[in-house]
């Protein structure tokens, strides 16, 4: 198959959907399950939107979505998927749906942006697992939270803030 | 040429990741789980890493080479630099319809107008070589210059819109004998008058006369003789040229044969008497009537390439305009060649018109059957038959008043032509004596 910018543009977005749909069957039991089976086909179904309709925000909203789906995994008990897996799919998710858009606005070939895809994807699960493994880690709780809770608020809200101020295109 | 450059904004992967860092920690809080935090983490860090981002991108794309006199089919070089705190950097080429990119060099090539140069201390330059298919105005390209941060998380972008604009010339045809005009002007050139002057062709002897110059007379003829002989000679002039380019086609003609074909050689024309040293004009039927007076030189003939490469095809042009111009600009001792498919009445009686006056007139008669598709239905291709019966006996009438007309079928030289039209009018003259 010729690798012309549309056909990278379509296999990417497939490749995200894919990665999404891979993310939505891992599925806990007990009460969290619609939580869990909800959750992950939103996910799904804002990367599918997103990639359809060309805009990054359902890949943004997917992104976060998932993220807290990770959460509620926690907290019903079964890590399933792994952190590291978590990490993969969520990496390997965001980078193909952004190959997908810049390959609507420029050349970009499809093995070069699978290949950068996987091998970041993989790098961040290799960071998650280290510090997954260093951290070995219960549920946070007791007086340390609020300090842990307040810095992540503070540092996320200085983040936002920082973004917004920047100064825009000349 | 104007850039537009933007300073490192997040891109769509940042925003992604970003949304991941900061949802992470409320959902850690809110859920009592590490888990979200130590997925996010090193998207986390991805993000602020990629937002030191590099400083904005100084894209300068030139233009080398002689752009503004190409010959369609010839290269045109283009010089892209790019300046900026990455390592490579992707440049997105605009270019106008009928430009295709034939090489490149220092740049790895993506897609159809795509190239990736690696910056080498902050700069990196490449080297493209366009070609133009077809004559014309282009405005050469824009270049869209992307660059990316650590891990590709924010993006500056860069327009560059180059303000040169390349003139494609049409490609012309080397013509070796041209149909010379019968009459000079006064100013000096190439042709021999038949007045008398300073020039190289001898003319006669004549005795000496007073105010004669010393340097005419003949000091070996006179040395036989007992009295002095003067060396006549004919003046060396250059002649005076108006060409008429009449683009006047049938409906349902092929417009782009038609009307490249009539350019063509019409820009043939212009550059071999402007070789010549004639002063050249020109009068032009397609669309608006336009016409440029008597004038030589490298400017004017650019000028009149740039009028030529205007014509439009018409099919009926406003005949009043166009004796208005013939009216004014032609006048002996000029000589006017028609650059002319002939498939109008208006054209033949005009034509008959000027050489009655005693303009010298010559008519390259483009052959309109190149474009014109031959009918099937045998009642078309009767009449079609006849149509042209009656351009050939046109012709006839036309060569009978005069006038040399040459006819130029598809795959004839138009070197070829005009030395039929030159001998021609030579075995016409020598009958005439």
């Amino acid at each position: 198959m010729a690798q012309t910018p549309a056909s990278t543009a379509h296999l990417t977005a497939a490749g995200a959907v894919g990665v999404g749909v891979v993310a939505a069957t891992f599925v806990v039991d007990g009460p969290w399950q619609p939580i869990s089976v909800v959750s992950g086909w939103l996910v799904v179904g804002f990367v599918v939107v997103s990639v359809v309709w060309g805009r990054p925000v359902g890949l943004v909203v997917a992104a976060a979505l998932h993220v807290a789906r990770v959460g509620v995994h926690g907290i019903a008990g079964e890590r399933t998927p792994g952190l590291v897996v978590s990490a993969v799919l969520l990496v390997a998710m965001v980078e193909l749906a952004t190959a997908s858009f810049e390959a609507r606005q420029m050349p970009l070939p499809f093995d070069t942006a699978l290949a950068r895809s996987l091998l970041l994807a993989a790098a961040a699960g290799l960071a998650v697992g280290l510090v997954a493994a260093g951290v070995r880690s219960t549920p946070v709780a007791g007086p340390g939270a609020a300090i842990i809770g307040l810095v992540a608020a503070l540092s996320a809200a200085g983040l936002l803030v920082w973004l917004a101020r920047r100064p825009g295109p000349d | 040429m104007t850039t537009r450059g933007s300073r490192p904004r997040l891109n769509s992967r940042g925003f992604a990741y970003l949304a991941a860092a900061v949802v992470s920690p409320f959902a850690s809080l809110a859920l009592g789980d590490p888990g979200p935090v130590l997925v996010a983490l090193p998207v986390a860090v991805a993000v602020v890493i990629g937002l030191s981002g590099p400083p904005p991108v100084d894209p300068v794309l030139t233009v080398t080479g002689e752009v503004d006199r190409v010959v369609e089919g010839s290269p045109v070089k283009m010089r892209v630099e790019v300046q900026a705190g990455a390592s490579t950097a992707q440049v997105t080429l605009d270019l106008p319809p009928g430009a295709r990119m034939l090489g490149w060099r220092g740049a790895r090539r993506i897609g159809d107008d795509g190239l990736v140069l690696r910056l080498v201390d902050g700069v990196g330059v490449a080297e493209i070589t366009l070609v133009f298919e077809r004559w014309g105005s282009y405005r050469l390209a824009s270049a869209r210059v992307e660059t990316h941060g650590p891990l590709r998380l924010s993006t500056s972008v860069a327009t560059c819109r180059v303000a040169d604009v390349v003139v494609v010339l049409p490609e012309t045809e080397r013509v070796r004998q041209l149909v010379e005009p019968l009459m000079t002007n006064m100013h000096a050139g190439d042709l021999v008058s038949a007045a008398r002057g300073a020039g190289a062709e001898m003319s006669e002897l004549r005795t000496w006369q007073p105010a004669d110059p010393p340097r005419a007379i003949n000091w070996r003829a006179s040395a036989r003789s007992d009295q002095l002989w003067v060396t006549d000679r004919y003046a060396d002039r250059n002649g005076d040229l108006i060409l008429v380019v009449d683009s006047v086609t049938e409906r349902g003609a092929e417009i782009e044969k038609a009307v490249g074909r009539v350019v063509r050689i019409a820009a043939s024309l212009v550059k071999a008497y402007g070789q010549g040293r004639h002063r050249l004009g020109l009068v032009s039927f397609s669309g608006y009537t336009r016409w440029f007076g008597l004038d030589s030189g490298g400017t004017h003939q650019y000028r009149l390439l740039e009028a030529v490469m205007r014509t439009q095809a018409v099919t009926e042009p406003v005949w009043m305009a166009v004796d208005r111009v013939l009216e004014r600009t032609v006048h002996r001792p000029s000589m006017v060649v028609f650059v002319t498919p002939l498939v109008t009445e208006g054209i033949h009686g005009r034509i008959l018109q000027l050489a009655g006056g005693g303009v010298d007139v010559g008519v390259v008669a483009v052959d309109p059957d190149e474009w014109i598709e031959t009918p099937r239905d045998p009642l078309r291709a009767l009449a079609h038959r006849i149509w042209r019966m009656e351009r050939q006996r046109a012709i006839d009438i036309l060569r009978s008043s005069g006038v040399a007309v040459g006819d130029l079928w598809e795959g004839r030289s138009l070197g070829d032509l005009t030395e039929e039209m030159d001998g021609w009018r030579r075995r016409r003259r020598q009958l005439r004596t």
